[in-house]
């Protein structure tokens, strides 16, 4: 079975991916807009070998880089 | 795959023994034969738990079951399964084996059960649900998942990193790096400021000398103007009166030879005499020019000059003169112990922002009180006020006036002594002079003696007269120079117009423009005050900072525990050498991208929970569809995009959409209301899931299962797929569609295994004279269940 952070991931990926397929087939669409969900951070938030410090590395490179 | 199992059961729970080895087959048999505990069974043994909503069921069936060996040959990439199960080891609640399954082999190979699952995997669809409900239990799942996630993980470690983003900020704040450039600028104006203060004080006073030695000028020239006249006179008429007692001396010295002269006797008697005389007229001079000179001091000093008299003044002054040397040092220190005290009441007010206020700071001991850190600011600010209260430089300025005064007095006194010494000396001489003339006017006849006697006694009369009209010159002299300072009006006069010229300022304006610049001198004293001990403080805070922002910089560039963020932010490896401005520069970056992190944080973080929250809203409204809604948020709208596009898979089939909606392109939920629209003929069509008929619906829930199993687990290679109860709600003709469907799916390369289980249709099978018959009638007599392919 899958560990709970997996499972957690893929049904955010799938809603994710659910909004991005109704914008993509409605552009005019405003009301999903405010739909943002960095799965790349949620991953190593819900990785099995959690390291707090790890995820503060990604986000603060990740502002450091923007 | 060929499934064989072999249960040791008790208490009535059964379970089938064999599945066959076709790809569509049908099970057929008695009710309670052990069909659906038999997919049960498997389920469990490939890590699923079939028994998770229902406590009660898999409390009998772990208790029923007393052990089971199960082999599953057939398998595409692998030869054989091999499980032992021993369920005296189960959970007691209904959850997950693990471990606690039992033994597992794979081609013999002893394995974790847990790698069975990516190896094969068994799925059970029970047709007796509705689309609806398996929405529902899809919601479900899915919210749990997120939800369980949170609560077990998500919040602690979401806790976890904002913490840890917040001690960085908390430590780069605790320098207050923005500040920084501030805080230079204001010691640096601050500086600046006193400096300036320094210059324009010093050249304050300057000018305020230079008016005080005009108006001194002024003062003088107002007391001499008009006197110096009279008193010249005065002094002319004295010296006149000197000079015509100076001229009856002389004549007497005359008679006096004379008639020692006329009555001589003896020549040596004579000689002697005459030398006499000269001898008196040296000394006569020389006392008078000592008696001036002490007469002149007398005058300055303002007392009788006597040798006493001047050794007990000298010792009074010199006392006052040590007193005052004493009090100098304390006088000027009195700005510097202002700064001092207000710098310590400031370090003590911060003690008190961090609630120390009542913290005792000093104990108490034999020699001293109880000090709390409020009660010795207090006293700190008391103190500093009843010192500012002084006017600390006028006081300075007096006192130094004074000592210049004592020592002055000091130094006349000294050339006092002298005189009167010298004085006393010519008294003395003058005295023997006298005596030997005397003694020589005794040798003469006896009535010239006499006569010389009287010319003598005539002559110290004279003498007398003298010394007394020489005092008042003396003092007049004295008075006209303390008026004058030995200059006359007309040089005052010119004295005061250059100096007037030199302080920038008319003569007539001289005594207000002193007045007004004592005044601006005091209130730029105490300006200047005031600007030396801000320039300190800020000078004192600004070390204070530089200090933290060093530590706070060391830690992040070199400290173990800020490696991360050194790889997150590789230049901050250079900043040590930097410039303290361009550390304080970084670190508020640091701040600001560390504050981006955090938010980054929330919001990846609230997405999760508002996916949780809307699945949970969706699922109410499947639940209660006619309860009113608050406003939906976005992320109600997401999880509603999420389920349309669920359900659009589940119908995206060309058999189901010919079978159910009339061969409709697209098929697509509306889950506000949750209905179902397509469009067929150019004709739009909508109807509520639960509108569908039981077959429609059986139909419906088998494609859309079939199909959340085909976009899940595609890697797999050995899936069995068993579906379950579908006599009740197929007719004939659904049954053949989903037939079609499942040899559709076989004919487009599906390798998976199904098996529908269905009751006995008829009992016995209706042709039993044929071979297949026969075989299936024993079968049915001796397991209870037929097994065969399944076809349309």
């Amino acid at each position: 079975m899958a560990s709970g952070g997996e499972q957690m991931l893929q049904v955010v990926k799938e809603v994710d991916d659910a909004v991005r397929e109704a914008i993509k087939a409605d552009p005019e669409r405003t009301d999903l807009a405010d739909v943002d969900i960095d799965l790349n951070v949620l991953q190593v938030l819900a990785a099995d070998s959690f390291d707090h410090q790890a995820v503060a590395e990604r986000l603060v490179s990740r502002a450091y880089q923007d | 795959m060929h499934i064989k199992i072999d249960a040791e059961v008790r208490r009535g729970l059964r379970i089938i023994e064999e599945i066959p080895d076709l790809s569509l087959c049908k099970i057929e048999g008695y009710n309670g034969i052990g069909k659906t505990n038999a997919i049960k069974l498997l389920r469990l043994c490939v890590g699923d738990q079939p028994f998770e909503a229902d406590e009660a069921a898999w409390r009998t069936f772990r208790s029923q079951l007393v052990s089971a060996s199960i082999e599953v040959t057939g398998l595409r990439g692998a030869n054989k399964i091999e499980l032992q199960l021993d369920p005296e080891r189960w959970p007691k609640e209904a959850e997950s084996l693990g471990d606690l399954l039992g033994t597992v082999h794979i081609d013999g190979t002893s394995v974790k059960p847990q790698a069975l699952r990516s190896l094969l995997r068994v799925y059970h669809i029970m047709a007796a649900e509705t689309p609806l409900s398996v929405l529902a239990s899809r919601i479900e799942a899915s919210r749990r998942s997120v939800t369980n996630w949170s609560t077990s993980q998500g919040d602690r470690r979401f806790e976890n990193v904002d913490v840890g983003l917040q001690d960085l900020q908390d430590l780069i704040n605790r320098c207050l790096p923005s500040q920084i450039k501030q805080d230079q600028a204001i010691a640096h104006d601050s500086a600046k400021l006193a400096d300036s203060l320094t210059e324009q004080l010093s050249s304050l006073q300057k000018r305020a000398k230079r008016l005080d030695r005009a108006v001194d000028t002024a003062d003088r020239l107002d007391q001499v103007r008009g006197r110096g006249a009279e008193m010249d006179d005065q002094l002319a008429e004295l010296q006149s009166k000197l000079d015509h007692i100076e001229e009856k001396k002389q004549a007497l010295d005359q008679q006096i030879a004379d008639a020692s002269k006329r009555q001589h006797r003896d020549e040596k008697a004579e000689r002697e005499f005459d030398n006499a005389q000269k001898y008196l007229v040296r000394h006569d001079k020389a006392l008078r020019e000592a008696r001036g000179a002490l007469d002149k001091l007398t005058a300055s000093a303002g007392v009788e000059l006597t040798t006493d008299r001047i050794a007990a003044e000298r010792g009074s002054l010199g006392s006052r003169l040590n007193e005052l040397l004493d009090l100098l040092p304390r006088v000027n220190a009195t700005p510097m112990l202002v700064a001092l005290l207000k710098g310590l009441a400031d370090r003590l007010e911060d003690a008190e922002r961090h609630d120390l206020g009542e913290t005792v700071l000093l104990e108490a001991n034999p020699e001293l009180s109880r000090w709390t850190i409020s009660a010795l600011r207090g006293a700190f600010l008391s103190q500093a006020e009843l010192l500012s209260q002084r006017t600390l430089s006028a006081d300075a300025e007096r006192l130094t006036s004074e000592i210049d005064d004592v020592r002055d007095r000091l130094d006349a006194l000294t050339q006092a002594t002298g005189a009167v010494q010298e004085y006393t000396k010519a008294q003395e001489n003058f005295a023997k002079a006298e005596q030997r003339l005397r003694d020589a006017a005794a040798d003469l006849p006896e009535q010239t003696a006499r006569t010389l006697d009287q010319l003598i006694e005539t002559r110290n009369e004279l003498d007398v007269e003298v010394g007394s009209i020489q005092a008042n010159h003396a003092r007049l002299e004295h008075a006209r120079d303390l008026l004058s300072g030995g200059m006359t009006e007309e040089a005052l006069a010119a004295e005061l117009v250059r100096q007037c010229r030199e302080a920038g300022v008319e003569v007539p304006r001289v005594r207000r423009s002193q007045v007004s610049v004592r005044g601006d001198l005091d209130q730029l004293r105490l300006r200047h005050a005031q600007a030396v001990q801000q320039a300190e403080r800020a000078e004192r805070a600004m070390a204070e900072r530089v200090h933290e922002l060093g530590d706070v910089v060391e830690t992040i560039t070199t400290g173990d525990e800020m490696a991360w963020l050194r790889r997150a932010i590789p230049p901050l490896a250079d900043l040590l050498p930097k410039s303290i401005v361009e550390q304080a520069a970084a670190l508020v970056q640091i701040d600001a991208w560390a504050e981006q992190a955090r938010n980054r944080l929330r919001t990846t973080y609230s997405a999760v929970g508002g996916i949780g929250t809307g699945l949970d809203n969706l699922q109410e409204r499947i639940v209660r569809p006619n309860q009113p809604r608050p406003e939906k948020t976005v992320w109600d709208r997401a999880t509603d995009a999420w389920l349309t596009e669920e359900v659009r898979r589940w119908f995206d089939s060309d058999v189901v959409r010919k079978s159910l909606f009339n061969d409709a392109a697209e098929v697509r939920l509306k889950p506000e209301e949750m209905t179902l629209t397509w469009v067929s003929g150019g004709e739009t069509y909508e109807r509520p899931l639960t509108a569908f008929s039981s077959g429609q619906q059986a139909f419906a829930y088998t494609r859309a299962q079939i199909s959340q199993i085909d976009r899940e687990d595609l890697d797999v290679p050995n899936r069995l797929i068993a579906l379950d109860e579908f006599g009740a709600f197929l007719d004939h003709d659904r049954m053949q569609s989903l037939v079609a469907y499942l040899e559709g799916r076989v004919a487009m390369g599906s390798h998976d295994q199904v098996v529908v289980i269905l009751p006995l249709e008829a009992s016995p099978p209706d042709d039993a004279s044929t071979e297949e018959g026969s075989r299936l009638v024993k079968a049915l007599e001796g397991r209870g269940y037929i097994a065969k392919a399944l076809a349309s």
